[in-house]
């Protein structure tokens, strides 16, 4: 009898002391958004809605849908419903073409607009002077396309001339 | 007496990492002109036109057989390091032994690192493959030369040769000599002829050149030596059916091999290829059939394990290689296997376990490449925010203070 009251105030000892403490120390979901961000392919092209990929897991930890990064495509969006296996799955999308930006230096301009629209710091360049592409750096995610005011910019295969 | 193989109708080519084509459809190229520069230069074997060039593929029609003709040779004694490390660059030398790495990359890494013995690596121990062997009798002139030009760019000490006993190396003027009879399938793995030679041991990720050795293939001096003397590289000596033949740099395989499939490689380490579309490259030391018998199921014996030279858990890698599971496959050390091949006669299963290691391998590759990629454009995109948000906040600072320094100013 006595031993059955013993371990039954200790269950609800622990019990008091877990809930406490979980009142105190709230559990947050940044382990979650940090395996999240590792499976997203880091374009930061903002395809998805939201300024990047690290907004976007932060985004799909909160209830976002799982099938919004088209640079990802199925494999980014098979690892996504493997880490988030009670979500809705939706709709793959298809895997794109790796591409990277290239600038036609024949007709920049050096405006400097494309600089700061580059999500990794990938263009170089100084207002007035010619720009270029790293393109070890650059994730292909089209965000200095629309900036160009001479559509000097394009998308092509890495390591075509 | 190595034979040589008539030019074919049509070469092939792939586009070599980091490196462009010089070619575009249409164009006609002289025979030994570049028809791709970058980190990999490409000749071409013959006078051609090319039919086709893509991103990663060119086709040529050959339309004149005339070999190439030399360009001026160069003189070690009286050329510079940098001007000879120039045309070791430009003839397109690779590591004609089976890793196909450029050259002149080696040899400037292991300049940056200071070396202090050149080993030249005759041990040719792939069963089946004597291309090397056939070469050391014939080319010892070049081989020679190939010696002095490496000697003369790195300013080396030593010369070392390892040599297996088929080879005809008794004319070459080297500083210490290692013949060995019967040399063991993984004699030849340079991480093991330094360990054999020089009681060095290559920790997994290190190179040679981390402690002041370079090892070069001696077909590869053979190519420095003709390199010198004026020629570039678009032939070399592969054994087809056990025979050493001089093979024109993209020789389609059809024109060897009538079957579906055939073994490009040795024995142990080669593969499998397709024959339709497959090509003669610098790596190809030898060309035999394929065999075609069929795999049973793994009883986890484990006589692969005990047959790995890296004592790899080969039966472990291959549970986990299909479908590859990275991590596990990294746990296990998978990026250590040196494919030499000798798990492979060691299955009583006739699985071909050096093909699935392999393409796990080239799967974790892939997904390094993939990770460390992604882990760049992450570490640029938070500096990128980070940045926009200093700056933003920096303006907004700058107006609060003419803000606060026209309020002063009108309540004066």
């Amino acid at each position: 009898m006595s031993a059955t009251v013993v371990m039954l105030s200790l269950v609800l000892l622990c019990a008091a002391a877990l809930l406490l403490a979980r009142r105190r120390w709230p559990d947050d979901d940044a382990p979650l958004v940090a395996e999240i961000d590792a499976v997203l392919p880091q374009t930061q092209c903002a395809q998805c809605g939201y300024p990047g990929c690290l907004p976007y897991a932060r985004a799909i930890a909160e209830g976002a849908p799982l099938d919004l990064c088209p640079p990802g495509g199925t494999a980014t969006h098979a690892k996504l419903v493997e880490l988030l296996p009670d979500r809705a799955p939706g709709i793959a999308p298809q895997t794109p073409q790796p591409l990277i930006a290239r600038i036609d230096e024949a007709h920049c301009i050096g405006c400097f607009l494309c600089v700061p629209a580059c999500p990794v710091d990938a263009i170089i360049g100084a207002p007035k002077f010619m720009h270029t592409v790293l393109a070890d750096a650059c994730t292909g995610c089209a965000l200095c396309l629309p900036p160009c005011p001479v559509d000097c910019i394009s998308l092509r295969q890495p390591g075509s001339a | 007496m190595i034979t040589r193989q008539p030019l074919p109708a049509r070469l092939l080519h792939h586009r070599g990492v980091n490196s462009q084509w010089t070619i575009r459809t249409g164009d006609i190229v002289p025979a030994g002109a570049p028809i791709q520069r970058g980190e990999r230069w490409q000749h071409a074997a013959a006078t051609c036109v090319v039919a086709h060039c893509d991103a990663d593929t060119a086709r040529l029609d050959v339309i004149d057989d005339t070999p190439p003709g030399p360009e001026a040779p160069l003189d070690v004694n009286a050329t510079s390091a940098s001007d000879l490390l120039r045309r070791v660059h430009e003839a397109g030398i690779a590591g004609l032994g089976g890793g196909g790495y450029p050259t002149h990359l080696k040899l400037l890494t292991a300049a940056r690192h200071g070396v202090h013995t050149l080993v030249i690596n005759a041990m040719e121990c792939e069963p089946g493959i004597s291309c090397d062997a056939a070469l050391s009798a014939e080319g010892g002139r070049e081989i020679q030369q190939g010696i002095n030009a490496v000697r003369r760019i790195l300013a080396i000490n030593t010369v070392t040769l390892a040599a297996a006993s088929t080879m005809q190396v008794a004319m070459l003027d080297v500083d210490t000599r290692h013949i060995r009879e019967n040399p063991s399938a993984t004699d030849g793995a340079e991480r093991y002829l330094l360990r054999d030679i020089f009681n060095v041991i290559l920790t997994p990720g290190e190179y040679p050149v981390h402690h002041g050795f370079v090892v070069c293939n001696i077909g590869t001096l053979h190519a420095i030596g003709r390199a010198i003397s004026g020629h570039v590289l678009t032939e070399r000596v592969t054994t087809v059916f056990g025979d050493n033949r001089w093979l024109p740099i993209g020789l389609p395989l059809s024109e060897l091999v009538r079957s579906d499939t055939a073994r490009v490689g040795g024995r142990l380490s080669g593969h499998v290829v397709r024959v339709a579309g497959a090509m003669v490259d610098k790596t190809t030391n030898g060309i035999d059939t394929a065999s075609t018998h069929m795999a049973l199921p793994c009883i986890r014996c484990g006589r692969c394990d005990d047959a790995c030279p890296e004592h790899l858990p080969v039966t472990g890698l291959l549970t986990f290689s299909a479908p590859p599971r990275v991590g596990t496959l990294e746990r296990l050390g998978l990026a250590n296997c040196v494919e030499c091949g000798l798990c492979n006669p060691a299955c009583p299963s006739d699985i071909d376990v050096l093909a699935t290691l392999r393409d796990a391998k080239t799967t974790l590759i892939a997904e390094r490449q993939r990770r460390s990629a992604t882990a760049l454009a992450n570490t640029r995109a938070t500096a990128h925010t980070h940045r926009l948000a200093t700056q933003a906040e920096q303006r907004e600072q700058r107006r609060r203070d003419r803000l606060a320094r026209l309020r002063g100013a009108t309540s004066d």
